[in-house]
């Protein structure tokens, strides 16, 4: 990565950490659908970067944004876990011939189709760890398995909405 | 020991993973207990700063709200108020209070600036701290009832975990016919909370309010906690399921009381000196002191024997020295 990626980057990781804590922690329907919409920021970061610092970093932004939930460790936990399976996602999602050439993970890139699964099964994993820690309680199961779905479905809306926003397909 | 380090440095990745999950789950471990002095949080300076700017925003929409609960709570202590006057009126005769007693409970407003109400564990952060002499385990209440308990402090912030938290059960009974049992939220919908452990022989109507009780010296005995909303009785179950309607609104607090008991420093020191388990541990640990103590001593008196020793074989060598010198000195 050079200087401008660099900067780029740790523009979008205040930019998303600002969205987060200004606008989608308030956003909650029904009680139980919650808008997680900040892992766009690991989801769709450049996929060029080493796994060690990859995972450093998502460690820093779950550790931020738990500063604002008061729930330390577990959106940290949940980035993490996040961080640590992204690269496997990619290689398994793309065949070999192709691998060099994913060098933005974005709907403008990908097509909608593969954005969709790849971002579905990381949301997913990440909600499921972030939610069962969350509760921590056996009594919770339903409401928690109900926080999960209603939650990947807000998030995942929110996220293809931010990707056509932050990623304009250009007509030709 | 090359084969090790190539085996790290295969798995580089994997055992950093390994080793951030162990801290995050370490990290919610302590942030769960109740009494722990975590400084990440929202009761942290800098992230207090950027809540009071998203506060002071939010702040316009609930002013309507705020100055209505306000003003319903003046015209409720005006009333207590007239009332006393008028019991004392023409009396000449008046009890005498112990000034310790009736003066225990000091009482200090603060300001939100922010709370959740959707998590399992829910937590409020209020906008004064130790320099306003808030400390931990202090009972915050609203106008309108219970709100929950300080957990940690920092010099101008506190962290309030409130009776949204599903491992804080709050001593209650109720009012009519002062059955002390808890009150423990279930973790579903931030209006309603449920009041546990009530045997099938004690009658609940619904309708009936449910208080604090005085067994516990965070909260004065009497403040409101709710009303029963539903009484539902499984044969089965040995006691009564009760659901209450929390009477404070979580959703708009803007606004809390902090009370903090004067004579809780001295309750606590009785209850340790009735608590026979406790004596015991406070022993043990004497005991483990005078013991560290004795190996200390011990240690100091070897090492300063050695030394003494040392000087001795050191006395002997010099001793020794000046007299070769000597018969240098005679030689030629």
């Amino acid at each position: 990565m050079n200087n401008a990626a660099i900067i780029s980057q740790i523009i979008s990781f205040l930019g998303y950490l600002f969205f987060q804590v200004f606008f989608a922690r308030h956003l909650i329907l029904f009680d139980v659908a919650f808008c997680f919409v900040y892992i766009g920021f690991l989801i769709s970061f450049n996929p060029e970067i080493s796994r060690i610092s990859f995972l450093l970093i998502a460690f820093a932004f779950g550790f931020s944004t738990d500063v604002f939930y008061n729930t330390l460790g577990v959106h940290t936990a949940a980035c993490v876990l996040l961080a640590y399976l992204r690269p496997y996602l990619i290689e398994l999602m793309t065949e070999k011939s192709n691998r060099d050439t994913v060098i933005e993970v974005s709907i403008r890139r990908m097509g909608f189709v593969w954005y969709s699964t790849y971002a579905g099964i990381l949301l997913f994993v990440h909600h499921f760890l972030l939610f069962v820690l969350e509760a921590s309680a056996a009594s919770l199961f339903f409401i928690t398995i109900q926080k999960i779905v209603a939650s990947f479905i807000l998030t995942s809306i929110f996220l293809i909405i931010f990707q056509y926003l932050l990623f304009p397909i250009r007509k030709r | 020991m090359d084969a090790l380090f190539s085996f790290v440095f295969r798995f580089r990745a994997f055992l950093l993973f390994f080793a951030l999950e162990i801290i995050s789950i370490s990290l919610i471990i302590n942030n769960n207990r109740q009494q722990s002095a975590v400084f990440f949080n929202t009761s942290n300076y800098y992230a207090a700063q950027i809540l009071k700017a998203s506060n002071q925003f939010n702040d316009y929409f609930h002013l309507g709200d705020v100055n209505k609960s306000l003003a319903a709570e003046n015209a409720l202590l005006r009333k207590q108020f007239l009332q006393e006057k008028q019991r004392n009126f023409g009396a000449n005769v008046r009890p005498v209070e112990d000034a310790t007693i009736a003066g225990k409970y000091q009482v200090s407003l603060a300001k939100v600036i922010n709370s959740t109400t959707k998590n399992t564990r829910n937590y409020v952060t209020i906008e004064k701290g130790t320099l306003d002499g808030i400390l931990p385990d202090m009972g915050v209440i609203s106008p309108n009832g219970v709100v929950g308990r300080v957990k940690s402090c920092t010099p101008h912030l506190s962290l309030v975990s409130s009776a949204l938290n599903i491992d804080q059960p709050i001593s209650a009974q109720i009012k009519s016919n002062k059955y002390v049992s808890y009150v423990l939220w279930d973790g579903k919908s931030p209006q309603f909370a449920k009041f546990k452990d009530v045997t099938k022989a004690i009658k609940v109507v619904v309708g009936d309010t449910i208080v604090t009780s005085g067994f516990n010296d965070f909260f004065p005995e009497g403040t409101m906690i709710g009303k029963v909303e539903k009484v539902v009785d499984d044969k089965s179950a040995t006691f009564h399921d009760i659901t209450v309607r929390l009477s404070t609104d979580f959703n708009s607090l803007s606004y809390v009381y902090v009370i903090g008991n004067k004579l809780k420093l001295e309750l606590d020191t009785l209850t340790q000196q009735l608590d026979p388990q406790k004596e015991k541990e406070k022993d043990k640990e004497k005991e483990e002191k005078d013991r560290k103590e004795k190996i200390e001593k011990e240690k100091k008196n070897k090492e300063k024997k050695e030394k003494e020793k040392l000087k001795e074989i050191e006395k002997e060598k010099e001793k020794s020295k000046p007299k070769d010198s000597t018969i240098l000195k005679n030689n030629p």
